[in-house]
């Protein structure tokens, strides 16, 4: 009887104290009912949330040094970033123009956005810190009618059986005076990154038909090896900006036994439902990717297991945009990607009316061979500038639509 | 994602494949049905189909249709982007600090709201070296103050703190308030601190009025406690957010342990239930019934709660729903949300089971981007969480920041990691693989 009580009195605190969730994080899901946001931080993410997830970053910027800033230059979509015999390189649209971005009154030199009138440009590094760049283009613009005459822009690195590829679209209207931003895939092959490069001159990931999800634009290839071929990621559109229940846009891929094609697309097209630049890596047997601002999964990092299928793994805050990452493994298709601690990134000037973008470097912890816990913080705060800055503070013209609806 | 497997086979490889005349049966109908779904395999078209379409679709694509909505953010009522507006009428003063204020409420057309107030003879010194009058954080030596507006821009502060500090639990600060209209009367719902720092005890108390504009009056009783020793809010009761719903009121709270430590949590955020504003508060046995989120911020939204959840955690910066008000499920993603908002969001307290939303409300920004140790102020947000209002630019999700957003101190990368990471450079950065 009294060896019970000491039973029960021994077993009930236990009983009590485990139906209220611990303050030490249980490892496994507990057994006694939950909600579903607990429940969620182990089917979804995991007890130690962001700081237990190998693909939760917080990203910290540095500018880059060694370019010439100008309100007529314009640096932005850097490719991956190589290091081929202890050398950094990035490829990157460069644009040197008369004047700034003037919408529809382009002319043959004045540009109407920011990636018109573009070259592709290459600058090298041996810190990647400060940067040099080439005294000219690595690709120009193929004289008219050649493919992508008026501008070609947002090029991504391929190295494949000892060759270099550039991959970049190809405009060949002023970019958003007609139909938005037509432009498809072509690329540039060289035996070297120092170049010279040989535009191939035609498409090699052309337009989907009339009515597809892509029928207007393969924007952003982005070009990994993977289970022995060519992933090229890249971001498809309409080009209609969601008028008539369009598709905005999305990101598919289309995949190749050699550089230059064929590109087959994936019947699965889109593989990622959100984001406004591509941006993947190999991670351990599978394809990782930073997914931001655009879509219902903005500022995610995600992971598909065969590249093709992307869950949600992170939540982040102010990712890089167009981020070309130092990725050393991406065409290394061993089944054991290592993932990102740095890259290169833009930024653009929508403030001071001259449209134009700078690179930035980001750094990070997305990669299975370093621990940092301070990228691991997700407790972002910003300053009152961010919030009252041209993007996030309420103007004149919605303050009266508002106080008009609100009387 | 057999389905893909066997799409791809029939498209790829069937018809290629030479087939003798004595093929089995089964193969034939095989190739049958492949061949169906070669023939009805179309890409993904530009419109954008209403329903979930029967082809094989990615994992991406299927989640469009299981989790948030064809349309994604501009067909989606809980999504929304936040625009800023700096306030008038409260002058930035050195020592002054307005911070964590609660929802807006209107009476007799008058807009009211309450707030985290210091004034203090210096800024926060920091833990270590505060005293009986000089602050230790943002938030210490602090009151409840109260100001109107009939505008919601234009603000009036009271001459003097609505509530001020009790000489019992409470008396070295209290705090981050929540407002309650109930029955007629007002209540508020605040931090009560004796101590302030880290992991000091920390319960709710409450104050009430028969007007918005006082006098208010300390009720005796704390309103709602940490958790027992041992578990996930042990503590710290943050952030009381009252909600009233089905019948009852509900407040919801920033929870933590005394324990620190990866291993531990670090915050989560709870709710507590009563029949009575004054409590007793009873607390979910589901508890934590948020994972993320650095302040509470919940509203009625149609027949249940919503939330939204900015900060910390997986699930940072998201709007949440819940239909029962404890199993809350994420509606969307958002961006640069407001801190510590304090929506006006009259239906709330209603308790009709038909939440309508919010258009805006008031939050706090610290101006150099820290947390604690300087004078925040308050700002006002905008945007189209409500059922009842239409604004399409509030939908949008392409937002871009300028550089000085990334170099500001927080986001710019410190000189102390950059040495970090050019230590570990050359075992870091290897020969790009070719």
């Amino acid at each position: 009887m009294k060896l019970a009580a000491i039973c029960c009195l021994a077993v009930l605190p236990i009983i009590a104290a485990a139906e209220i969730f611990p303050a030490l994080i249980p490892e496994e899901k507990p057994d006694y009912p939950v909600s579903a946001a607990v429940a969620r931080l182990y089917d979804q993410w995991n007890p130690h949330e962001d700081r237990g997830n190998e693909l939760y970053s917080n990203f910290k910027y540095s500018p880059v040094e060694g370019l010439e800033r100008k309100a007529t230059i314009s640096r932005r979509d850097p490719s991956k970033v190589l290091l081929i015999d202890g050398v950094y390189h990035v490829w990157y649209t460069c644009r040197k123009t008369a004047g700034i971005p003037a919408g529809k009154k382009a002319t043959d030199t004045i540009p109407s956005f920011d990636w018109d009138l573009c070259d592709l440009w290459h600058a090298t590094s041996t810190d990647g810190w400060t940067w040099t760049e080439d005294e000219k283009p690595a690709v120009t613009r193929l004289a008219k009618p050649g493919y992508g005459w008026r501008s070609i822009s947002t090029t991504d690195v391929l190295i494949w059986e000892g060759k270099y590829y550039l991959y970049y679209q190809g405009f060949n209207e002023i970019p958003g005076l007609n139909v938005g931003d037509r432009a498809a895939v072509t690329v540039a092959e060289a035996d070297s990154p120092y170049g010279p490069w040989k535009p191939v001159g035609k498409v090699v990931v052309d337009f989907g038909k009339e009515g597809e999800w892509d029928s207007d634009a393969i924007h952003d290839p982005y070009p990994i090896i993977y289970n022995g071929k060519i992933y090229l990621y890249y971001k498809g559109s309409p080009q209609k900006g969601g008028r008539d229940d369009t598709i905005v846009r999305a990101q598919g891929v289309a995949i190749a036994e050699h550089p230059l094609g064929p590109f087959e697309k994936s019947p699965m097209n889109p593989v990622i439902n959100s984001g406004h630049e591509t941006c993947m890596f190999p991670f351990k047997d599978g394809v990782a990717a930073i997914v931001s601002l655009d879509g219902a999964e903005k500022n995610t990092v995600q992971y598909a297991s065969d590249g093709i299928n992307f869950e949600v793994k992170s939540l982040i805050q102010i990712p890089p945009v167009a981020p070309g990452p130092f990725c050393y493994d991406a065409f290394a298709d061993n089944g054991n990607g290592r993932g990102i601690t740095w890259g290169l990134c833009h930024i653009m000037d929508k403030e001071s009316g001259n449209n134009n973008s700078t690179l930035a470097r980001f750094d990070c912890d997305l990669s299975l061979d370093v621990d940092r816990q301070v990228f691991k913080r997700n407790n972002l705060r910003f300053n009152d500038e961010t919030y009252f800055q041209k993007s996030t503070k309420m103007n004149g013209w919605l303050r009266k639509q508002i106080e008009g609806e609100t009387k | 994602m057999k389905v893909f497997v066997g799409f791809a086979e029939g498209r790829d490889a069937s018809p290629r494949r030479p087939r003798t005349a004595g093929t089995a049966v089964p193969t034939l109908i095989a190739i049958l049905f492949l061949m169906t779904a070669v023939a009805e395999h179309k890409p993904f078209p530009a419109v954008i189909p209403e329903t979930k379409p029967d082809f094989p679709l990615s994992a991406a694509m299927e989640r469009l249709y299981d989790e948030w909505n064809p349309h994604e953010d501009r067909g989606n009522e809980l999504y929304s982007n936040f625009k800023y507006t700096e306030l008038n009428g409260f002058n930035r003063e050195e020592n002054v600090s307005r911070r964590d204020p609660t929802k807006v409420v209107k009476v007799d057309g008058i807009y009211h709201v309450w707030y985290t107030g210091r004034r203090s003879e210096c800024p926060p010194v920091g833990l270590k070296k505060m005293t009986g009058t000089k602050p230790g954080t943002d938030w210490d030596l602090a009151d409840i103050w109260h100001a109107t507006s009939t505008n919601g821009i234009d603000w009036v502060e009271d001459k003097q703190p609505a509530v001020r500090r009790p000489a019992g639990q409470g008396n070295r600060s209290i705090c981050t308030p929540g407002i309650l209209v109930y029955e007629g009367k007002y209540y508020l719902y605040f931090q009560a601190y004796n101590k302030v720092g880290g992991q000091e005890y920390c319960p709710v108390r409450v104050a009430y009025a028969d007007s918005p504009n006082g006098p208010w009056t300390h009720h005796p009783v704390n309103a709602v406690e940490p958790s027992p020793e041992g578990t996930w809010g042990n503590i710290k009761i943050n952030d009381p957010c009252p909600v009233v719903h089905n019948g009852r009121i509900l407040i919801y709270y920033k929870g933590a342990p005394i324990e620190r430590g990866p291993e531990y949590v670090l915050r989560m955020q709870g709710v507590a239930f009563s029949k009575n504003p004054l409590g007793p508060f009873e607390a979910s046995k589901l508890n934590p019934v948020i994972n993320s989120g650095h302040e509470t911020c919940m509203f009625a939204w149609k027949d249940g709660v919503a939330a939204l959840v900015a900060l910390d955690g997986p699930e940072k910066n998201t709007i949440q729903w819940s239909p029962d008000g404890e199993n809350f499920k994420v509606m969307s993603m958002i961006q640069v949300p407001p801190v510590a908002p304090g929506p006006y969001c009259p239906t709330t307290f209603e308790g009709k089971g038909d939440g309508r939303g919010f258009t805006w409300g008031l939050c706090h920004i610290n101006p150099d981007g820290g947390g604690a140790a300087n004078e925040s102020i308050l700002a006002r947000f905008d945007c189209d969480l409500s059922l009842d209002h239409e604004i399409p630019v509030f939908k949008r999700n392409n937002l871009r920041f300028n550089e000085q957003t990334y170099l500001q101190q927080g986001v710019r990368l410190p000189p102390n990691v950059k040495k970090q990471i050019d230590a570990s450079r050359k075992r870091l950065d290897r020969e790009t693989v070719r």
